[in-house]
């Protein structure tokens, strides 16, 4: 078994160097530096039917065989069928229900491929399966099989035509009026796994996607009345006779191609360094396009510095119109979709934190092409993490998410609330695939746990070190489709070379408590006891006699004080911590303890008493749900209660007075 | 006229401003209730130090954390709430009686005993009323709630931007108020005519009502818009001037108490000059008789 792995294990990258071979002997869809395998690349040529709000596609895949595995048949999501009726897997899931959004009784979508051919063979027969669950009526993943396998290194041509009709715009993609954002539209090749097969998944409600690489060639027919925006560069526009114009795009290293078309969008661009910004806005938003490019180029810069170039010559932001927000708030390669309202000011940085959360998933889903149906804290969570880092650093701790009327919220802040305010924060675990989270728990801890985790994991090995495990995550698996292992790889690779915390046992220990565990966090301050040492009493020996020990000792151990600060671990987690403890006098005593045991005692014999002490002063453990009993005075203190007394006096009275309308 | 008859609610509440102080000091001890028994439910919450910093200014980490872990403790007081208010109503529907028979009889010097014997001689009817008006509250109230809702939701359904909502939502605030002001008035006037009149079919004094607030709308609605108005700037300049004040010490939330309870006594003035002007709008429409 050991040496049939070691086997396939050289066998892998042989098979990709000869399936690179093949890819650049392809014509039309090579360029001197590839930067991914390019082994899924299309070429399609899409009519947009505004009246009907229908796509009418032509489309041409070359598929690389870069694996070790003779390959036998191909396997495609169509996704827009999840939208075709009720009983789809995700309007199952959903009920119709998703971010907010509500999907309406007569805005039905779907997509049919009306012929497949390949290998000289017409029409090949395609199979609607459904791997991921027993929903016979899910119509969202076919099979074809092949009249002609294709062996490792070897590509195939399949020619595709297909019609869609677009779903009104409820999860991602869709249209609302003349507003359409065309999001996982055409029939994509799933991601074939040496000796594992087809990684294809349904469309569920809680999922995104996965698919591999490759070069798009997407030529895209609209009426000549609307702005036309996409994934990739726009290299031609050109206006055809009929009313109609096409646009021509081309996508490289990338693993899958949106587009949006509208009449009234603001056209706005700007340059950063080797980036051309887009900014699709909505008239009514203009006011607040310098705080979409200021976000983007804020993202773009501290992504470069902190985890690596962004590759790509265009970043394409699109607005979309009102009544289409289930369209806000996505990624896809180069494409991205913000979401804000022009009634919100700078005290709610909704645009802000929507661009750079999308913007960082053009790393963390991007570029480093995780599984996000198998694994979402990887695209979701990582990137959750960056933004807090991005929008606390940028628009201030404390206050980048909200600010207003005395009220702030800053972004990690709200992104630990995610986490901590969960009823059950033990439901599921981060290895649990995308859709089998239960009840709402999967953003909750897909986004919330993960980001607060790496938070927490980034204060105890520091920020260096986390930098520095980015980068050569970044660097060793971009354009690669990396597994939660690989990540806990350069984790243990990196972070001890610049962290004495970062030792083995404590990062397996971390990453099975913390990132894959259920288990949660909590120290608590448990208790002050002080107690005045009593004089000596009673009878004791001195030189060989029995004297009282009033006569001898009273009075010595006057003034000193006993002081006791317990800690306590309520959670199963297991950290290190630190304890800072005050005195009245004013001195200060820093202890440290690996938070193994349930209980941990300190004691001090000063003459001073211990007023005040604190575990994790320095609030590394950002994971622990309980803040609020990390520290304790040994006196209770009113001031701040009577602040929300009276408060609340304040605001009964003016409540009272309101009944009396009715008096 | 209308300048007339705010002059003479003016003069009258200043007049009677005893009332003002006995409607403020019921406010105050019926508020103290819930408010004390908040200080000493959270009192257990004293010894963390994370929560004292809340005295510094707002942290929503910690604000959350205790809102959560300790919510029993923090809102423990919620329940109580609608059965006090209930209460306060039910004692302010009592002192209603006092107040407008005082300004309905200038003539006669404001004491005690006459205050609280007319509160008591109204009570029942107002109490009657009190129920009646509810019934119709409800009936219109939710009525005209539904029409409004169903022509906001399809302004917002066709909407093409959010300035259209909003233009729709600020409409149907606005309706909603008139609306509001529309059923108060009417509770007002029918309380006035009932100790103008000595007047005891309940019922029918309320429809006499809603026909003389329709012929006097505009006083009706100036008389109800000035506290409204003087209200919001108020509250507006209190919320400036407490975060501006900071309540960041023990000394900075005595100011702040202080300001809060002028505020209050302020808002308890005006209730005492809405009645004031109510009852001389209503005797300068109504001088013969006064009969609607």
């Amino acid at each position: 078994m050991t040496k049939r792995f070691c086997l396939s294990s050289l066998c892998v990258p042989l098979w990709t160097l000869a399936a690179f071979s093949a890819f650049f002997s392809i014509p039309g869809i090579t360029t001197a530096e590839a930067l991914s395998p390019r082994n899924a690349n299309y070429t399609i040529a899409v009519t947009l039917d505004v009246e009907k709000k229908m796509l009418h596609g032509i489309e041409t895949l070359v598929w690389i065989n870069t694996t070790g595995d003779v390959v036998r048949e191909l396997q495609f999501h169509l996704y827009l069928n999840a939208f075709k009726n009720t009983h789809s897997t995700f309007i199952r899931e959903s009920g119709g229900r998703l971010r907010g959004d509500v999907m309406t009784g007569d805005g039905w979508g779907w997509i049919d491929v009306t012929s497949m051919s390949s290998q000289g063979v017409k029409n090949l027969r395609l199979e609607f399966i459904h791997p991921d669950d027993d929903n016979a009526d899910d119509r969202t993943v076919t099979r074809v099989a092949l009249p002609v396998p294709v062996p490792p290194g070897q590509s195939i041509t399949i020619q595709i035509t297909f019609t869609a009709q677009l779903p009104k715009v409820f999860a991602r993609s869709g249209y609302h009026n003349d507003f359409f954002l065309v999001g996982q539209w055409f029939p994509k090749i799933g991601v074939y796994e040496t000796g594992k097969g087809w990684n294809c998944h349904q469309y569920h409600a809680n999922s995104e996607f996965f698919a591999d690489y490759g070069v798009y060639d997407v030529r895209i027919t609209t009426p000549e009345r609307f702005v036309v925006g996409a994934t990739g560069a726009l290299l031609e526009e050109k206006k055809n006779t009929d009313g109609t114009k096409t646009v021509t795009c081309r996508a490289e290293d990338v693993h899958d191609f949106a587009w949006t078309a509208y009449p009234d969008y603001v056209d706005l661009k700007e340059q950063w360094k080797h980036v051309g910004i887009r900014l699709l806005l909505q008239p009514e938003h203009r006011g607040q396009a310098d705080r979409h490019f200021h976000a983007a180029r804020a993202a773009l810069a501290y992504f470069e510095k902190h985890v690596g170039q962004y590759p790509y010559s265009t970043l394409t932001i699109v607005d979309p119109a009102y009544g289409a927000s289930g369209a806000e708030g996505m990624e896809y390669p180069t494409f991205i979709t913000a979401g804000t309202n022009r009634f919100f000011g700078t005290w709610l940085r909704m645009a802000e934190m929507v661009v750079v959360h999308e913007f960082g998933h053009q790393y963390f889903y991007g570029m480093l092409g995780s599984n996000e149906f198998e694994h979402p804290w990887m695209d979701e969570g990582i990137n959750q993490y960056m933004e807090t880092r991005i929008m606390d650093e940028t628009y201030g701790a404390g206050t980048s998410a909200l600010s207003a009327l005395g009220f702030t919220i800053g972004d990690l802040e709200f992104t630990r609330a995610m986490y901590v305010a969960m009823r059950n924060p033990k439901i599921a675990s981060l290895t649990t695939a995308a859709w089998k989270f239960p009840g709402t728990s999967y953003s909750s801890l897909a986004y919330g746990k993960t980001a607060i985790v790496l938070t927490t994991l980034e204060r105890i090995i520091g920020r260096a070190a986390m930098d520095s495990v980015l980068k050569v995550y970044y660097n060793r698996w971009r354009f690669k489709h990396p597994a939660p292992e690989d990540f806990v790889a350069v984790v243990k690779d990196v972070a001890p070379r610049f962290s004495e915390a970062a030792s083995p046992e404590f990062l397996n220990r971390f990453f099975e408590q913390a990132l894959f565990g259920t288990d949660v966090c909590d120290y608590e301050l448990a208790s002050i006891d002080v107690k005045r040492m009593e004089p000596l009493k009673g009878i004791i020996e001195k030189n060989g006699m029995e004297v009282v020990a009033a006569d001898t000792a009273g009075g010595k151990q006057d003034g000193l004080c006993t002081s006791t600060v317990r800690v306590s671990r309520l959670g199963e987690v297991q950290l290190p911590v630190s304890v800072l403890v005050r005195f009245e006098d004013g001195e200060a005593a820093h202890e440290t303890w690996d938070g193994l045991a349930r209980v941990m005692e300190f004691r001090y014999q000063r003459p001073s008493r211990v007023v005040w002490a604190c575990v994790d002063p320095e609030e590394k453990l950002v994971m622990d749900v309980n803040r609020i009993n990390n520290a304790r005075s040994a006196e209770a203190e009113g001031g701040a209660l009577w602040k929300y007394a009276v408060k609340v006096l304040f605001w009964v009275q003016q409540l009272f007075h309101w009944s009396l309308l009715a008096a | 006229m209308i300048a007339r008859v705010i002059q003479t609610g003016w003069r009258h509440a200043w007049t009677q401003w005893h009332m003002a102080i006995l409607l403020y000091g019921i406010n105050l001890l019926a508020a103290l209730i819930p408010a004390l028994a908040f200080h000493s439910a959270v009192s257990s919450l004293s010894s963390f130090p994370a929560v004292q910093e809340l005295l510094a200014g707002f942290h929503y980490t910690t604000f959350a954390d205790t809102l959560r872990i300790y919510g029993k403790e923090v809102l423990g007081i919620m329940p109580v709430l609608p059965w006090l208010m209930l209460a306060y109503l039910l004692f302010n529907t009592f002192l209603a009686g006092g107040i407008i028979s005082s300004f309905c009889n200038m003539e006669i010097e404001f004491s005690g005993k006459v205050f609280f014997s007319a509160a008591a001689e109204y009570f029942i009817r107002f109490l009657r009323l009190l129920l009646l008006w509810s019934v119709a509250v409800i009936v219109v109230g939710g009525v005209a709630l539904a029409g409004i809702a169903a022509a906001w939701y399809a302004v917002f359904e066709a909407a093409h931007s959010e300035t259209t909502v909003a233009i729709a939502t600020l409409c149907a605030a606005a309706v909603l108020l008139v609306i509001v002001f529309f059923l108060i008035a009417i509770a007002d006037y029918a309380r006035i005519y009932i100790v103008a009149n000595d007047e005891h079919r309940v019922r029918r004094t309320l429809l006499a009502s809603a026909k003389f607030v329709m012929k006097n709308l505009v006083g009706v609605f100036v008389i109800l818009l000035i506290p409204l108005v003087i209200f919001v700037i108020a509250i507006a300049a209190y919320l400036m001037k407490t975060d501006w004040i900071g309540m960041s010490s023990i000394w900075t939330v005595l100011m702040v108490l202080i300001v809060q309870q002028v505020l209050t006594a302020l808002r308890m003035w005006l209730h005492i000059f809405v009645y004031a002007s109510e009852t001389a709008l209503f005797m300068d429409e109504m001088p013969e008789g006064l009969h609607m």
